[in-house]
């Protein structure tokens, strides 16, 4: 249990501490880093009185990659197709935030039209994702059958969507700076509506399935309450923060690309718990189904792309650009020196901040618990380590 | 929306604290900049999150830039209020040699895994800091990544190198040096 599979050089940093504080009645207990609930490689040490978790700390860094560095030696477009690499369940909306820095350090006007396609995408993507947490959340707490639903058959279709559209099922560099690499293909717009429509009765097969299942509720109702001020300090964003009670969206409060064109709720909870955060991420599907059913009906004419060229070389500055992801707010901070490569770039990742909250949360909780706060948080470790 | 009262309150507030100013043609951020002595960091901050009127309780972010031609990093924080729905741009000058500050995390418990960050990839000690150590590197890993002048020592993942000697640069040209940060980590890592 005391072995450390990080590095064959020294222990891991975290087991250490904790074995200084470790009481007469308490044990540590690993979790992780291949443990099928941590949905990635993320490695939890837990402190135990009997069954009562008293303490926990996180080990990070399993799946670091050195993203920012890489980045100071790319041009701008070579970055996008690392920004993908982030957070896979959402690559669209990571492709997105970049271009976003990037077109407010050039300076560029995008086309409605392309707004419209990030729009179309940005929002099934986190359908998409949201669709992997309905499942997984599920297969956390035991549930199987929503898992086959949501994943393996309305995910799809979100995929094939995409691949129609720009040949990628899970790493797109679609949205591109200045708009999108292609436009959408021919009755693509009606293939969309027609998910919508087929979505529709499936929703309430998602609320059958899982989210009036009493084992459910009875596992995630009241688990790992989060208060509204505790999130906010540590900087919780997104579904996670919402759960909580604030409205805070970006969508709506400071209002990106053409958001404030389009009618849509920003569900919220009341708790603060499993099952508000839950809840939030079910809501949201179908709020994105809205805004989706809208721009598909205003759909306008234009060009793609806008006027940005082959090769291009910001001013020098530096910005900081941040918009809703699925997880919360997904920020990247460019220092440009004039050339074709960002001189610093920061990306600032919500699972990243949202993951502090989770010592705090499991305290007082027992292990089955934690499985399902781990679960409830939603987070891609592809995006926390970077 | 660029916010000069808010800076003028800051600045009421702090006399030390200068808004940068605006260089011609550079691009900036619409929101209020302000630039913080070091030293200052934590009672501006501690304003920043008490003061009824400023009541920056969501830190969005904190990172840190390494402007080797001037010799100093720079850090940045990005804090956001929930309630006014207003943010700042706090920004700190440190000497590259010391690299040292206090830490915000005793204000934001979110500043926590973010300063290690830097800490960790940029080297810079955080005094104050409940739990300062590494977050994504291994323990004995040797220099720090974001620095500018970092030379990556070739490991046994760089096929055909030696292991232990300088590795290549961007055009895959061997560094010829170790660079100062490569050296044996300082203490406390």
């Amino acid at each position: 249990m005391a072995t450390d599979v990080k590095s064959n050089v020294s222990k891991g940093p975290v087991f250490e501490t904790l074995i200084e504080k470790v009481g007469e009645n308490e044990m540590l207990l690993n979790l992780g880093p291949q443990h099928p609930s941590t949905h990635g490689v993320l490695r939890v040490v837990l402190k135990l009185d009997g069954e009562v978790i008293t303490d926990a700390e996180c080990d990070l860094g399993y799946l670091h990659r050195g993203v920012e560095k890489l980045c100071e030696n790319r041009t701008y477009p070579m970055i996008i197709v690392l920004s993908d690499r982030d957070d896979y369940l959402s690559a669209m909306n990571n492709n997105w935030g970049f271009c976003l820095a990037v077109e407010k350090l050039l300076k560029t006007e995008i086309p409605v039209r392309a707004d419209y396609i990030r729009i179309l995408v940005g929002e099934l993507n986190r359908i998409a994702s949201h669709m992997v947490f309905y499942g997984t959340f599920g297969i956390d707490i035991g549930a199987f059958t929503p898992f086959l639903h949501a994943f393996g058959r309305d995910r799809e279709e979100i995929l094939d969507l995409f691949e129609e559209i720009c040949g990628a099922r899970i790493t797109y560099n679609y949205v591109r700076v200045g708009g999108v690499m292609l436009d959408v293909p021919e009755g693509w717009i009606g293939r969309v509506q027609a998910f919508c429509e087929r979505m529709k009765p499936r929703l309430v097969e998602y609320d059958k399935l899982l989210t009036y299942n009493p084992i459910f509720m009875d596992r995630t109702i009241g688990v790992g309450k989060l208060s509204a001020e505790k999130a906010i300090e540590i900087g919780v964003t997104g579904p996670a923060l919402r759960a909580s009670g604030p409205t805070l969206d970006l969508r709506k409060d400071h209002p990106y690309s053409l958001y404030s064109n389009f009618k849509f709720d920003v569900p919220t909870g009341k708790n603060g718990d499993c099952y508000d955060r839950y809840m939030v991420r079910r809501q949201e599907m179908t709020e994105s189904f809205r805004i989706i059913e809208q721009a598909c009906a205003t759909f306008p004419d234009g060009p793609f792309m806008g006027k940005v060229g082959k090769v291009y070389r910001p001013g020098i500055g530096e910005v900081y650009a941040q918009h809703e992801g699925p997880r919360g707010w997904l920020g990247y901070y460019i220092v440009s020196d004039g050339t074709d490569r960002p001189y610093r770039l920061h990306i600032r990742p919500p699972s990243f901040v949202n993951l502090q909250s989770l010592k705090e949360l499991v305290k007082g909780w027992k292990i089955a618990d934690v499985i399902a706060i781990l679960g409830s948080l939603d987070f891609v470790l592809g995006e926390v380590d970077r | 929306m660029y916010l000069p009262e808010l800076c003028q309150k800051v600045i009421a507030k702090f006399p030390d604290v200068i808004v940068p100013p605006l260089v011609e043609k550079t691009i900036r951020d619409p929101e209020a900049m302000v630039l913080v002595p070091a030293k200052n960091i934590v009672p501006v901050c501690r304003f920043l999150r008490e003061n009824d009127e400023m009541a920056f309780d969501l830190p969005i972010q904190m990172t840190a830039v390494d402007y080797i031609k001037e010799n100093v990093f720079e850090l940045v924080y990005y804090l956001y209020s929930s309630k006014k729905k207003h943010a700042i741009i706090l920004k700190a000058r440190i000497d590259r040699a010391a690299a040292t500050i206090e830490s915000v995390t005793p204000i934001w418990s979110g500043m926590d895994w973010q300063e290690r960050e830097v800490f960790d990839l940029m080297g810079i000690t955080f005094t104050g800091h409940p739990n300062l150590k590494r977050i994504m590197m291994w323990d004995g890993f040797p220099g720090f990544p974001l620095r500018k002048d970092y030379v990556h020592v070739t490991d046994r993942y760089d096929s055909g190198l030696e292991i232990g000697t300088p590795g290549l640069d961007a055009k895959g040209v061997p560094f010829k040096a170790l660079g100062a940060t490569t050296g044996e980590a300082p203490s406390g890592h």
